[in-house]
């Protein structure tokens, strides 16, 4: 089967091993075949071994280095599509089906989050998340060769986020990029934990989404999904 | 100000749904001392404030029509429609948008009577959910009715929602999404207003009854969710 969509995955190889263990099995099954780029610190031996294109990190962790990663692996990408996998985040198999219109960077609105903290609950926020980010490559490659081009030292950690984003581009000063929102009926789940970039996850000051649930199609109950976090 | 005394309740019902009782229980624990009015088909026993009576024709048009008595009777700054397949919860009612603008609570979960029993979110607005600034809503519907004698079915629609008052070729309100602590619940079922369900296409010679159940779940979809419990505990009320 001829493949159209590469998933990058970023990670820092900063998660606990029982979950890494886990999370792959997930992904595995999800791709189903589709071509993996793996953007990481330390080698990773299950990828290479598939036959996975597998590169070390560049630079140092920072908000930037996500997005100079994700450039990076996406110029590797001979695919029309890439879709971002973080190893926080877990995919249902639909998300690599789903196509944004031409000329749009998709985000998968179906992302719920959950917490490695405090009571286990499903959260929602009406936000694009780059870990939901399923789009054509060559515009991704645009959108950020232009970030780069006017940041080559890497962007701005306070003004950094998703492409796609109006708030984002227009404190860069970057083109506004027309944005697709999608949903699939599986959701993906997103892990806020204490190892992330977002400093508000690092300090576990970040809030529940306004919109909350505690089992869900799937993945089951939050107090079950939450203990593969080790 | 007391929070009490500036918000009215509107509960319109054609007095169709058989689990009025249920429902009424919790919207009086969900209420609170807010002042009612109801509007209702048959005498409703058992619920305070004021009540009038609303004819036999069911129609989106009449909705807002009713929604302009209402708030033509009502004093308070806003009003909070209040649905009978609708499930409040207490801090819904505290919600308030600004006075220029009609607020509509998104933290809202649909429960269908069909199918196995599901909450699902959609992003969007309903009627039911909304809470809006009294003299902002009788300017809004009174600019309606000053155009229309009667909406058309495929026109009727909420206050603030631009397609809807592009369409009536009226004034676009502003609106917002508000978030309650606490979500409300949607009762998608058969007994109400017929025509519901997905806009109708060129060619599309669906029965406007029939439409009733042509509405789709929203995508993010949960078994449990906060102070409503378990979907498949909740909907043995509606079925």
């Amino acid at each position: 089967m001829k493949h159209d969509l590469t998933a990058i995955f970023l990670t820092q190889n900063e998660v606990p091993e029982k979950w890494a263990e886990y999370h792959r099995e997930v992904l595995l099954d999800s791709l189903q075949g589709a071509p993996l780029i793996v953007m990481c610190r330390k080698p990773m031996y299950w990828a290479s071994e598939r036959g996975f294109k597998v590169l070390q990190q560049d630079k140092p962790k920072s908000l930037s280095n996500i997005y100079w990663q994700l450039l990076r692996a996406a110029k590797i990408a001979t695919t029309e599509y890439i879709a971002v996998v973080e190893d926080d985040s877990l995919y249902p198999r639909e998300h690599f089906l789903q196509r944004p219109k031409k000329g749009h960077i998709g985000y998968n609105m179906n992302h719920w989050s959950l917490f490695t903290w405090g009571v286990p609950t499903y959260s929602w926020r009406n936000r694009r998340g780059n870990y939901s980010m399923l789009s054509e490559r060559l515009l991704v490659i645009e959108a950020l060769e232009e970030r780069f081009a006017k940041y080559p030292n890497g962007t701005p950690e306070r003004i950094t986020g998703e492409i796609g984003r109006p708030m984002v581009e227009r404190n860069m000063g970057i083109t506004l990029r027309d944005v697709q929102e999608f949903e699939t009926t599986v959701s993906i789940i997103n892990f806020n934990h204490s190892n992330a970039s977002d400093d508000l996850q690092l300090r576990q000051r970040k809030s529940l989404g306004e919109i909350q649930a505690f089992d869900i199609p799937q993945w089951g109950r939050a107090d079950n999904l939450v203990l593969k976090w080790t | 100000m007391d929070a009490m005394k500036d918000l009215t309740c509107l509960f319109l019902t054609m007095n169709k749904v058989p689990w009025m009782k249920f429902h009424n229980e919790k919207m009086l624990e969900a209420i609170g001392d807010y002042p009612l009015i109801t509007i209702s088909r048959l005498p409703m026993e058992g619920l305070p404030g004021i009540q009038i009576r609303q004819g036999e024709e069911q129609s989106h048009d009449k909705i807002f029509k009713m929604m302009l008595v209402g708030a033509k009777l009502a004093t308070t700054d806003y009003i909070a429609i209040v649905e009978d397949d609708m499930l409040y919860s207490k801090d819904h009612f505290e919600l308030r948008p600004p006075l220029d603008t009609f607020g509509y609570n998104w933290n809202r979960w649909v429960l269908f009577t069909w199918g196995e029993p599901m909450f699902s979110f959609k992003r969007r607005i309903c009627n039911g959910c909304s809470i809006l600034p009294r003299l902002e809503l009788i300017d809004a519907l009174e600019e309606r009715y000053a155009k229309w004698k009667d909406i058309p079915h495929l026109l009727a629609g909420e206050v603030g929602l631009e397609r809807v008052e592009k369409a009536l070729g009226v004034k676009v309100r502003k609106f917002m999404p508000m978030y309650s602590k606490t979500p409300v619940v949607q009762v998608q079922h058969t007994f109400g207003t017929p025509g519901i369900g997905s806009p109708v296409k060129p060619g599309d010679t669906t029965d406007l009854e029939a439409r009733k159940v042509r509405r789709r779940m929203g995508m993010m979809r949960a078994y449990e969710i906060e102070h409503w419990g378990r979907s498949e505990e909740l909907i043995k009320h509606f079925v």
